[in-house]
């Protein structure tokens, strides 16, 4: 597999503000990238300056093996969506999507023939002729979309394309655009803060925090062995819980599971629920972990140590519980965590 | 609450008539002087209301002023007005762009510094201008006095022109120029074939604001150019031609005149309607 | 590798990551993205500064020359052509364009915004009423000056032909106020639609959702036309302040068709002195005086929050 993109040690300040911290990632030919972060912390922004329309600090872009760094955006021969599509208003879809092969002074019967090849991948043939304010975000989307694959770039960026449409489009377009990358065979890289974008969009995600890559991984290694107790934290439709070590003899570390890694059948530890939440036929129980030392609360008697200080969890289940009922259940799974990094993982 | 909306309504109507017949009253007043004979209005001690008697000759006169007063100096605004257009885009196209790029915090302020430039008095400004040009003696030449007039007149123009401009920059989608480049257009193109005919209604309110402002224009052009009527523009002749004792032709000849630029005006307000003199503050 | 040279203020902490050290004075220190901002931002400098160089040179030399001259008498330095000036009716001319500047302002910025309020609602003339109230942007301000002139007659007049119905007449030049009054009404004619324009695009952009919002709320109209009307349109109304107020200060035309040089105004005065050769050096110091009064005004209208505020 050959490196599409080389990000050498990217460094991007703004003003007094380091937002790309010496940043190192290769992404694939032909992969599916997926930049993971939370909102802010310079997603677009890396973005912005692979493509060329900011300039780097410091550091290099390569691609095909070709240094792009001082070039200009228009001669890296790379493509880009942005999030709120950029599609030039009062021009036809046609003509928005014509427009790169325009500038490339490509004849205009050529133009229309690859025009209307990529409106038919993109079941967007019969639109071509209205004017793009009046089309719906699901189309709009895919005339962005059309007007970047139609130049065969070398690769392409995407940034939050599908935040703007509604959450059933989205659901489509996603599994769409999916398709569309592996028969085409184009390297992607897409940027979004939405985990399930990540887990049904990725080959590998990248998680990017503070400037740098803190992980890079395919989903199902994310989800399983964050590095970090942040990304515990982060990744995931829920967080990882984390609790004291020494449950297990461990004082000085933390263990770490996801909320399906137990076994209700056990009874190393208790919870005692605050609520219960259904999702389809998922019980997950929120609940706060008991104190070894504490006696079985009878009602109007406080316990020991205050509800504040007790850790959160949230556990699968396979029943609906009580607010107040006690959840018995021991860890089928765990990882272990020294000073926020992923020591080892343990499987029972 | 269906009698308060009633109420509200009759009161709504009651004032829009009165403002509509306060704004027409003036000009309802100018088609008496114009199309009846001037016993029936200037030298009738008062005037009828109504319209009682229908005729062209002053319209007719108007056009054989001697020495071509007043149709020549009509030649001259507009070609002093055209100037003053395009010189205004010219500047102000820049201008615009470049300052929809800056910071907003620093492009107010250099607006607001144009706005404050449009505050000295005409004639502090016309009167060092017109000297020089006595100096030179070139003061009556005819391309001299279009050009001279159109270029102090721009400077009333171009604050307001920059203003109308900017806000059309400022309403195009944030990433259009990014994305523009990244499909492979250099600055020219992009600039050229996408941001200014997707700005061309802004531009051409700019443009038309400009011919108006300086159609209208007064006092650079009563100091600029004061003599030689053909050779002045139509508000000085106008003015020369009341003050002389012939209002009855210019008043006539100004109605006539007035109606394309009413047209236009009509034409405008559309678009002026649409939020382009707000100049990308509002929304 | 080695260090980039925009990298020499950075030093590597205990756990590898970057450390800002304190920003670079020096420009050729700039690490090289900061380098090329600046030099982004001072190309878009650029492209405004013919326009700005424009209006700045062709302001500023003009009025250093008249300030210059304006303590120039017989070729050396005086002030008398400060002095003189109040025996010509310096007086009377500054408080007669003050009264009607500050009066006309109050009452075409009232009335515009009645018409922005009129031709936001939908009602059957609307069209109709849109466009009767533009055409007085159309008409050039001396024709209307001369319409009004035949309105406003000494004796007679379009007016008096309506008023002689009720079995009165007005002299509408008999005192000074009465004449500063028709200036007055005919300023409002001509400039009032404009401003009325512009507070009609501050208006279209309030959502009326607010105004049912507040009016759930218990607000009546006059206090949802406080508290919701008027803040929206507060930055336009401050445009329209700073640019009809300096406007109205340089009133011209209008006066000098419609009631020539009495009452004088501050431009009737200069004009009138610069047509006569003897004292044009009055024509010079009137003009520094009024171009002071209107930097006073304009700096009270700015410090006053009148600066446009970029609302995205």
């Amino acid at each position: 597999m050959t490196t599409k993109l080389k990000l050498q040690k990217i460094y991007k300040r703004y003003g007094s503000k380091l937002v790309l911290n010496g940043l190192d990632l290769d992404v694939e030919d032909g992969e599916f990238m997926v930049v993971l972060g939370p909102s802010g912390m310079g997603k677009s922004t890396l973005l912005r300056v692979i493509v060329g329309i900011e300039s780097l600090t410091a550091g290099k872009v390569i691609v095909d093996g070709r240094d792009v760094s001082n070039l200009p955006p228009n001669k890296r021969d790379i493509a880009m969506v942005f999030q709120n599509y950029a599609l030039y208003p009062n021009m036809t879809a046609y003509k928005n999507i014509a427009f790169p092969l325009r500038m490339s002074r490509m004849p205009a019967a050529e133009i229309n023939k690859k025009v209307n090849e990529i409106a038919e991948t993109l079941k967007i043939a019969d639109i071509l002729d209205r004017n793009i304010n009046l089309l719906s975000g699901g189309q709009k989307q895919r005339v962005a979309l059309a007007r970047s694959l139609v130049r065969n770039p070398k690769m392409f960026l995407l940034d939050e394309p599908l935040s703007n449409l509604d959450a059933r489009v989205r659901f489509s377009a996603r599994t769409e655009l999916k398709k569309l990358q592996k028969e085409l065979g184009y390297t992607f890289m897409y940027v979004t803060h939405d985990q399930q974008e990540a887990s049904t969009l990725a080959d590998r995600v990248a998680v990017l925090r503070n400037g740098q890559i803190e992980q890079l991984d395919d989903y199902e290694h994310l989800i399983n062995a964050p590095k970090s107790r942040w990304l515990g934290d982060f990744v995931g439709d829920f967080p990882m819980n984390f609790i004291d070590g020494k449950i297990i003899g461990k004082e000085d570390k933390e263990i770490g599971f996801r909320d399906s890694w137990i076994s209700e059948k056990g009874n190393d530890l208790s919870a005692t629920v605050e609520y219960c939440q259904v999702n389809e036929d998922i019980y997950r129980a929120y609940c706060k972990i008991d104190d070894e030392d504490e006696e079985e609360t009878t009602p109007g008697k406080r316990s020991v140590v205050s509800d504040d200080k007790k850790t959160s969890v949230i556990l699968r289940v396979g029943k609906r519980y009580n607010p107040g009922d006690k959840v018995h259940f021991s860890l089928t799974r765990y990882n272990v965590y020294l000073k926020g990094l992923l020591e080892t993982s343990v499987t029972e | 609450m269906q009698s308060k909306n009633k109420i509200g309504m009759i009161l709504l109507y009651i004032a829009a008539i009165i403002l509509a017949v306060v704004f027409f009253f003036p000009i309802w007043i100018l088609i008496l002087t114009s199309f009846q004979p001037s016993n029936l209005s200037v030298y009738a001690k008062y005037p009828s209301l109504i319209l009682q008697s229908f005729t062209l000759s002053n319209v007719i006169s108007s056009f054989k002023t001697p020495s071509n007063g007043l149709v020549g100096s009509l030649l001259r605004s507009l070609e002093v007005a055209f100037i003053v257009g395009f010189l205004s885009l010219g500047l102000a196209i820049p201008a615009s762009y470049g300052l929809s790029k800056i910071s907003a915090r620093i492009s107010n302020k250099i607006i607001v510094l144009l706005f404050l430039v449009n505050m000295m008095p005409g004639l502090v400004i016309a009167i060092p201008i017109a000297s020089d040009f006595i100096r030179l003696g070139i003061q009556n030449t005819s391309p001299f006095v279009v050009f001279s007039v159109a270029f102090a007149q721009e400077l009333v123009v171009l604050p307001l022109t920059v203003f109308v401009i900017l806000g059309g920059f400022r309403s195009l989608p944030k990433d259009l120029e990014n994305q523009a480049r990244v499909d492979g257009a250099n600055f020219r193109t992009a600039f050229a074939r996408l941001l200014i005919p997707l700005n061309k209604i802004a531009i051409l309110v700019a443009f038309l604001l400009a011919w108006m402002t300086s159609w209208d224009e007064f006092t650079y052009a009563v100091i600029v150019a004061p003599i030689a009527p053909s050779n002045t523009t139509f508000p000085v002749t106008l003015q020369n031609y009341v003050s002389y004792g012939y209002p009855l032709i210019s008043a006539t000849f100004a109605l006539v005149a007035s109606v394309p630029v009413i047209i236009l005006a009509v034409f405008l307000m559309k678009y002026l309607k649409g939020g382009y003199l707000s100049g990308g503050l509002i929304g | 590798m080695a260090t980039p040279r925009g990298l020499q203020m950075f030093k590597y902490d205990s756990l590898n990551k970057v450390v800002m050290l304190n920003t670079a004075n020096d420009n050729t220190m700039l690490p090289r993205s900061d380098r090329i901002a600046l030099k982004q931002n001072l190309l878009y400098f650029l492209f405004a500064l013919p326009a700005v160089v424009y209006v700045i040179s062709l302001s500023f030399y003009p009025a250093i020359n008249v300030v210059y001259d304006s303590f120039i008498f017989k070729d050396k330095f005086s002030l008398s052509n400060y002095t003189g000036l109040v025996g010509e009716n310096l007086y009377p001319a500054l408080i007669d364009t003050l009264i009607v500047s500050v009066g006309a302002l109050l009452i075409q910025l009232m009335f515009a915004l009645a018409v922005a309020m009129i031709m936001i609602k939908p009602f059957k003339g609307n069209r109709i009423f849109s466009t009767i109230v533009i055409i007085p942007f159309g008409i050039s301000t001396v024709v209307s000056a001369w319409v009004f002139s035949e309105i406003f007659s000494a004796i007679g007049g379009y007016a008096n032909s309506f008023l002689i119905l009720f079995g009165i007449t007005v002299n509408w030049h008999a005192t000074s106020t009465s004449e500063l009054g028709i200036v007055m009404f005919s300023d409002f004619w001509k400039n009032t639609p404009l401003i009325a324009l512009i507070l009609f695009g501050g208006l279209s952009s309030i959502s009326p959702s607010m105004y049912e919002a507040a009016s759930v709320d218990g607000a009546g109209p006059f206090k949802r036309f406080l508290h919701i009307t008027l803040p929206a349109i507060a930055p336009l109304m401050g445009i329209a302040l700073l640019i009809r107020g300096v406007a109205e200060f340089n009133i011209f035309a209008l006066p000098l068709v419609l009631v020539g040089y009495s009452p004088p105004f501050m431009n009737t005065l200069i004009y009138s002195n610069y047509e006569s050769v003897l004292n044009v050096g009055f024509a010079y110091s009137a003009s520094v005086i009024l171009l002071v009064i209107i930097m006073i005004y304009a700096a009270i209208v700015l410090a006053l929050g009148g600066a446009p505020k970029y609302a995205k």
